[in-house]
């Protein structure tokens, strides 16, 4: 891909985190760096450890390949290849192409001049996975609790491991990273409706700018955040929802075992009601 | 604005401050069994359900052989294949399980010790049968564990988790749901309705009401079924302190292929559950009536204080009857072996597919 005329002076020298000058360069219009490296092989390793994985697994059909997890039994230590080791490597290959990729993007906001804001949105899905996947199953002592990669075998581990706890729209964290989940989307969705009508007036009407955007919301909600306000409300929420995620995850099992339904006894046990309970 | 953000910081402090210390959390470690690899796995019980299975220790063994009790005690039923010692000892371990308090006058008369005067005696006799019957015909359940008076009794005449039948209460329906709320409880699971037991445990309702159709082809249950299928299985899951996981593949409930192995075993208790309501537990309600009162603790019964509450009827059995909230009551503790008289060798098989001569509706 030929580089656009006015490209030429983002690509500046400089701003890597680590590796120095070595890997500042471009590879056609992508910026490598040494995390570029990290990630290309990490996640080319992983992704061949996959394929291996569905080799030697019970079929080629998409949907049932799944690259399982070791036993419990196996604890907090190495499994076999065959039973688990494969989870544990492919683990290992998709937290570095992960964080590779996050820290790929921290050069290029420091070559640009820019905010982390980027990196740090990343980072929350990261921290949401690396809960999944890591925190948990050592708060509970084995690898085995991280979850199945395939298709339908995820889905199967979310629904089981919803139904260990009988009812998992009762947990409270739950609750709130569904909520900003939501929100997030709704609002972009509102915001992209608005920029969209800005940009295409109906006919004989000038294209307008942000004034008339806060002047749509005020009439409507009395209220507008403001343009940049927007994008910080969508990014605290968005944040909120993978950070959210990984606290609903981590609390099931290492400090609430039971079912969730039951957490919400407390309204039962706080001592205003009568002496059989609520009233 | 500085005020108010000083104000919303101290909500949020006293909102976290509140979740983390009013709901009892625990802690890591958790211990867990993998029921069925690699997606599901059973969180262990917590611990107070373990205190509550503590057995209790075996009485000293009676001595070996001696006369047939038949041929020391008059008017003995039940128990004529054990030795009068023997015989003896367990009036004591009965006595012990059941009525610790009211002792042996709560179902002799005095010490005319062959009388049948107390319908207690009566009540007694049934519930012998129904032990030995239980040991005897049901080991597909109860194997090897057996079970004893103490299993379901604890100490109280009346067994703490007996479900009694709600008395209908027309008008005090909560929020005007048709289904009969529980108004009371200290936990959430206690305000479901317990109506649709009786289907289950009673009558011979087939649980089942997903679709094996894509599409509504008219062979699934009705909207209030799948609310009563869910209220017992729900019964289940709490009484014997497992998750769906421990029994089902979430993905497909009905699923016999994808189930775990446990999921025979709660077969097998809900036929044998049937057969203890009708063939023990009704007849015993023509006996002895029983009631619980609401005042203060709504899951107590109480003896001799009948017809208290305005809740009556006969105790049945469900599975926290026995449970008392582990996977194994007792938590597995063998006490049959210390009491051969609670089992009997000749064991004719029942057909738990067969529907018995008894299917009384639940009592109200």
């Amino acid at each position: 891909m030929s580089m656009m005329s006015f490209e030429q002076k983002y690509r500046v020298r400089g701003g890597t985190l680590a590796g120095g000058d070595t890997f500042d360069f471009w590879l056609g219009p992508f910026y490598v760096g040494l995390f570029g490296v990290t990630g290309a092989i990490s996640s080319l390793l992983g992704t061949l450890l996959i394929i291996y994985g569905a080799s030697i697994g019970p079929s080629w059909a998409l949907f049932k390949i799944s690259i399982n997890p070791p036993p419990i039994s196996y604890g907090l230590g190495f499994a076999p290849m065959r039973e688990g080791g494969l989870w544990q490597w492919i683990t290992l290959c998709a937290l570095v192409a992960f964080v590779s990729w996050a820290l790929r993007e921290v050069e290029i906001c420091r070559k640009l001049g820019m905010d982390l804001h980027i990196p740090l949105g990343f980072g929350a899905a990261i921290i949401a996975y690396f809960t999944l996947v890591v925190v948990r199953p050592v708060l509970l002592g084995a690898w085995g609790y991280g979850f199945p990669y395939g298709i339908m075998s995820h889905l199967d581990w979310v629904s089981n491991t919803g139904y260990q706890y009988l009812h998992f729209h009762y947990n409270p964290a739950h609750m709130i990273a569904v909520t900003c989940f939501f929100t997030t989307t709704f609002l972009l969705a509102m915001h992209a409706g608005e920029v969209l009508s800005i940009a295409h007036p109906q006919k004989g009407q000038p294209v307008r700018y942000e004034e008339q955007e806060s002047i749509y919301f005020r009439e409507t909600i009395v209220y507008s955040i403001g343009s940049l306000g927007i994008h910080r409300l969508g990014y605290f929420l968005a944040l909120n929802a993978g950070i959210w995620s990984a606290i609903c995850i981590v609390i099931s099992g290492p400090f609430w075992s039971r079912g969730w339904p039951y957490w919400f006894d407390w309204f039962l046990n706080i001592p205003i009601w009568g002496p059989s309970g609520f009233h | 604005m500085r005020s108010l953000t000083a104000i919303a910081g101290a909500g949020l402090l006293a909102a976290a401050a509140f979740v983390l210390f009013v709901p009892v959390w625990n802690t890591p470690p958790v211990t867990s069994e993998e029921v069925a690899f690699p997606v599901n796995t059973q969180f262990v019980p917590v611990a107070t359900r373990y205190a509550l299975n503590k057995p209790p220790p075996p009485l000293p063994a009676a001595a070996q052989g001696g006369p047939a009790a038949t041929a020391v005690y008059k008017n003995v039923r039940v128990l004529t294949d054990v030795s009068a010692a023997e015989f003896m000892r367990l009036q004591y371990a009965i006595t012990a399980w059941v009525s610790p308090k009211q002792g042996c006058a709560f179902c002799h008369e005095g010490t005319n010790w062959a009388s049948d005067a107390k319908p207690q005696k009566a009540v007694t006799r049934i519930m012998l049968q129904m032990t030995r019957h239980l040991n005897a015909d049901w080991s597909n359940h109860v194997a090897p564990a057996g079970m004893t008076c103490y299993t379901c009794h604890r100490g109280q005449p009346v067994p703490g988790q007996s479900w009694f039948p709600d008395a209908p209460e027309p008008g005090h329906m909560m929020a005007g749901d048709e289904d009969n709320w529980q108004e009371s409880g200290d936990t959430v699971r206690k305000f479901f309705p317990d109506d649709g037991f009786a289907e289950y445990f009673l009558d011979d309702q087939p649980i089942a009401v997903i679709s094996t159709a894509s599409i509504h082809n008219g062979t699934i249950g009705s909207w209030p079924e799948a609310n009563r299928i869910y209220e017992m299985m729900m019964q289940m899951s709490d009484g014997i302190g497992v998750n769906c996981g421990y029994c089902h593949q979430s993905r497909a409930f009905q699923d016999w292929n994808q189930s775990s192995p446990y999921r025979w075993n709660s077969w097998w208790a809900i036929r044998m559950t049937r057969d203890l309501n009708r063939h023990f537990l009704l007849p015993i309600a023509d006996i002895l009536p029983q009631s619980r009162t609401l005042e203060h603790e709504n899951r107590i019964p109480v003896i001799p204080a009948r017809m208290s509450g305005p809740q009556t009827g006969e105790g049945l059995v469900v599975c926290a009857t026995c449970h008392f909230g582990l996977p194994q009551p007792l938590n597995g503790a063998n006490m049959l072996k210390d009491y051969p008289g609670l089992s009997r060798a000749d064991a004719p098989q029942i057909d738990p597919n067969g529907h018995p001569d008894v299917a009384a509706p639940p009592p109200r």
